[in-house]
């Protein structure tokens, strides 16, 4: 190598390593701070060593913090979460699945303009829908409930995931389905003995893609779970907000802010190449 | 045993008309081949009888029983596909009971049927896998075996055997062949390779452009083609084409040359006028001398197959071909005298490619 | 006669496009029909013509909120896909451990906007943060103090959110560039042109597809732009770094402006209408050239 490629080489290596440090660093601190006590975490530096780490401030945030006036932590929002991403990741994917199925393989009449109807709905901001969805859940009475806060992820969800199962879908061989026909399957034996079994891996993709955008959700959260169903989200950002108005608590603050981070960024880390697939999917046709 | 009839069908994609008003009757215990270049229509005619594409107007019977408007699961058909669409994700036995599966058939039935149809193509050793762990002659095999498995009336094969190798289809050919001189049911073969239509069929319809322009035995559609398409797509090497004028009932003439054609079986009455002289290569014949039925040509390349020779001739501007033994075709002269065999030719209306 | 396959295909949208037509499509003209009255808590029919809009557009938090829409829109995408591109490039140089450093660059796409937010107003925070520690490094006069400046708090949104989202583009540039065929590599080597040159005149027209798709991405988190400023700067200080999304949202909720809220939300509907035309124009473009 040429003494001028080896500059480059070097160069090109500091530019990384100084850039991953960019973005490592908001995480270690995070972490840092999570293990600190209270008063470590109030009066030194943010980037020093914990004296003694523990995890106190993780058991704190998990059950006794408080958010408002509720000092149960944030243990059973984390539930409710888990919940709600639960109902709506699986009948999104249903749905999704359905919708693909029928909408790539049966030569529909506008089913180009179905597709169209739904991913118009995708792009346009969220803030314009929400009130007039309020009310009609007020109408329906499931104002604030699990319900509605399933219902609206489903609603906003179902456009990119119909996507990406229908793109899918379309791949897949015609002939497959003109086989079943011929073999007297119907439209849902076909979709669940032929279709399904084909549809791990696409259902693997867009559940992760669903999955990290229902429980990374604030918004709707915010507005339609109601206090009983408030997500993860919405308390972890309240109670930083509670926090400051007493005695800041950062390490407990900090631990809960991890908490709430750990189930999507455990399966960023363990699904790799799908996650990617995933939130680079809707992007394909968009 | 089913007898098809086809009344009248008519199917258009847009301003796009794929069947023409197609009309075919197919005898029951048939093996009708549907030969064409792609794009003639003969898929989605297939695909009509079928059931699986849905036509704007006409009739299908099945045994005088409507059947234009069912399900393709009601019509009782065993369907081969080209690219076979066995399910990816079940084994070949799974595959080929799948029919009888949906239908809430028992296990016990189920396996009888499947051991049958696997002991009839020799597949039983194959049952356990899936199609990823097959060859491609092997899940050919069990398309067909999952087609039997049901109780057919009908079978349709869509250009079952072009995703195979030389060598394959052959052997494929030889069975699908046996296998309906056993079942003795009805087989509608749509195929774009004439020898396959040639070997399978015992009647071949020819399609072009959404219209049948013949329907006739193997045999018939070689000698005697109805049209110029026929005649031009039928047959390798192909026929040569030499633009002419009758000028007597028993005489064409083809620029400066006069061909005699004594004994034509006239469709109708012949009538003077320009035609098109069509003539197979195997049934031209280089003469040592003129006589007085050769006529004038000049020799223009030599093409040896190996068995045979083809040798290009030009005959008053327009060139012609002659297959000749590879004896026969060393070392002609430049000059040649043609002879054809009455039994080679055919005569097109220049306008209608119809057969005069 | 049995219900055709066809049929129960049909049938099988039918929830699908009731969902859409009523909660999109009804919602949206609902909410276009309501800026049109002046609703306070609740909704009210009477016509108020464009009142609510003049209101708006007088409103000077909606005159910042609406300024920074483009202000940080701007700066975010322009640092992501600048960001973006160059991580793209460097991890194409064959790097030693390229999957280490893309994970490291991809996981924040994996947080929600609430935890970034969060995560950054804690290492922004002057008395205990990167400004205290870089102070104690001995740079005495160093000064970080972004989060309670009224003009440079809209930063830290932008620092955060491209922290959040550069590894995305990254990671579609990047497949992009693994998309590029050898053989023009070596036809450019092969005609002696310098690897940057190659980037700019050959590859990056051939990733143009790509950058669309990353703009459309990103814009779409540029107007959705809630979460991130409710936990990094609470639209503060003052409402310096106030967001459409988060002024909507206040007046629905909590300043019961029902009638203002709704002009708001519709002009911001506008926008993301006019801004997906200019896009719809740059692909066509991409296309030709």
């Amino acid at each position: 190598m040429t003494p001028a490629g080896r500059a480059g080489r070097i160069g090109l290596y500091l530019f990384l390593v100084t850039t991953a440090l960019f973005f490592a660093i908001p995480l270690v601190i995070v972490v840092l701070t999570a293990l600190k006590d209270a008063d470590e975490a109030r009066g030194a530096s943010i980037f020093l060593l914990p004296r003694s780490p523990d995890l106190e401030a993780f058991s704190k945030a998990w059950s006794s913090a408080c958010i408002g006036r509720d000092c149960n932590g944030i243990g059973g929002r984390f539930w409710n979460s888990v919940v709600i991403t639960a109902l709506a990741t699986s009948i999104s994917l249903l749905l999704a699945s359905l919708n693909g199925f029928a909408l790539a393989l049966w030569n529909l009449r506008r089913a180009g303009l179905v597709l169209g109807l739904l991913l118009v709905g995708a792009f346009v901001p969220y803030q314009i829908m929400i009130y007039p969805l309020v009310r009609m859940f007020a109408v329906g009475g499931i104002h604030q409930t699990l319900a509605a806060v399933v219902i609206v992820h489903v609603l906003f969800g179902l456009p990119i995931l119909t996507l990406i199962f229908r793109n899918y879908y379309v791949g897949l061989p015609p002939e497959l389905i003109k086989a079943a026909r011929v073999d007297g399957a119907g439209f849902f034996q076909i979709w669940r003995l032929v279709i399904l079994p084909l549809s791990l891996n696409v259902a693997i993709v867009a559940g992760i893609l669903s999955v990290t955008g229902v429980w990374n959700d604030y918004l709707l959260g915010l507005i339609f779970s109601g206090q009983n169903w408030q997500p993860m989200t919405v308390s972890v950002a309240s109670l930083s907000a509670t926090a400051s108005s007493g005695v800041p608590e950062q390490n407990v603050n900090m631990a809960a802010t991890l908490l709430t981070a750990l189930p999507p960024l455990l399966l960023y880390l363990l699904s790799g190449k799908y996650f990617v697939r995933g939130v680079t999917a809707g992007a394909v046709k968009g | 045993m089913t007898r098809v009839r086809i009344e009248n069908l008519v199917r258009s994609y847009g301003a796009h008309a794929v069947l023409k008003d197609i009309s075919l009757d197919i005898a029951d215990g048939e093996f009708l081949v549907l030969l064409g270049p792609s794009g003639c229509g003969k898929s989605t005619l297939l695909s009509a009888i079928a059931g699986l594409d849905q036509v704007q107007a006409g009739r299908i019977l099945f045994d005088d029983r409507d059947v234009t408007r069912l399900e393709p699961s009601a019509r009782e058909i065993g369907m081969v596909f080209q690219s076979y669409a066995l399910y990816p994700t079940m084994t070949a036995r799974a595959n080929m009971a799948f029919a009888l599966r949906v239908v809430g058939a028992s296990r016990a039935e189920q396996e009888e049927r499947v051991r049958w149809a696997a002991d009839l193509l020799q597949i039983g050793h194959l049952l356990d896998r899936k199609p990823g762990q097959l060859s491609g002659g092997q899940r050919q095999r069990v398309a067909i075996g999952r087609s039997l498995v049901r109780k057919a009336r009908l079978f349709l094969f869509d250009e079952p055997l072009s995703n195979l190798d030389a060598k394959l289809r052959t052997e494929m050919r030889n069975e699908i062949k046996a296998l309906h001189e056993r079942l003795g049911v009805t087989f509608v073969f749509v195929t774009h390779d004439q020898i396959e239509a040639m070997t399978l069929a015992t009647r071949i319809a020819v399609m072009d452009a959404g219209v049948i322009q013949q329907v006739d035995t193997p045999d018939e559609i070689y000698r005697r083609p109805a049209t110029r398409f026929v005649a031009d797509f039928v047959g390798a090497p192909a026929m040569s084409f030499l633009e002419g004028e009758l000028v007597a009932p028993d005489r064409v003439r083809i620029g400066e040359n006069t061909v005699a054609v004594p004994d034509y079986a006239w469709r109708s009455a012949p009538r003077t006028g320009s035609v098109v002289f069509g003539v197979r290569p195997e049934r031209v014949s280089v003469a040592p001398v003129p006589g007085t039925a050769t006529v004038a040509a000049r020799l223009r390349g030599i093409e040896p197959h190996g068995a045979d020779t083809l040798v290009w001739a030009e005959l008053s501007g327009q060139r012609l071909s002659a297959r000749l033994t590879p004896e026969a075709a060393a070392g002609l002269p430049q000059s040649l005298h043609l002879d054809f065999e009455i039994e080679g030719v055919s005569l097109f209306d220049p306008d209608s490619g119809a057969r005069l | 006669m049995a219900i055709t396959p066809q049929a129960t295909a049909r049938f099988v949208l039918v929830p699908t496009i009731l969902l859409t037509v009523v909660g999109y499509y009804g919602s949206i003209l609902w909410t276009i029909g309501l800026s049109f009255t002046p609703s306070r808590i609740l909704p009210v029919s009477r016509w108020a013509g464009l009142d609510m809009y003049e209101r708006l557009l007088s409103t000077e938090r909606w005159q910042v909120a609406y300024t920074n829409l483009f202000v940080f829109g701007g700066l975010y995408i322009g640092f992501c896909l600048a960001a973006g591109l160059l991580l793209a490039i460097a991890l194409d140089q064959g790097v030693k451990g390229r999957s280490v450093y893309q994970t490291i660059f991809l996981y924040p796409i994996a947080l929600s906007f609430i935890v970034t937010g969060l995560a950054w107003r804690w290492l922004l925070n002057p008395t205990t943060g990167l400004q205290d520690y870089v102070r104690s490094l001995g740079f005495e006069s160093f000064s970080l103090d972004l989060l309670s400046s009224p003009e440079r708090a809209i930063f830290t949104l932008v620092i955060a959110g491209v922290w959040h989202s550069a590894g995305l583009v990254m990671v579609i540039l990047f497949a992009g560039l693994q998309s590029v065929d050898q053989e023009i590599w070596r036809a450019g080597r092969v005609d002696g042109i310098p690897r940057h040159r190659m980037y700019r005149h050959v590859v990056l027209p051939m990733l143009w597809p790509m950058v669309v798709t990353c703009l459309v991405l990103l814009g779409m988190n540029v107007v959705r732009s809630y979460d991130l400023v409710v936990a990094l700067t609470g639209g503060g200080p003052g409402f310096s770094t106030d967001v459409p999304a988060k002024f909507i949202v206040d007046h629905y909720f909590e300043r019961q402006s029902v009638g203002l809220a709704s002009a708001a939300a519709t002009l911001l509907l506008l926008t993301v209408v006019v801004l997906f035309a200019l896009v719809g124009l740059l692909r066509r473009r991409g296309e030709a050239a």
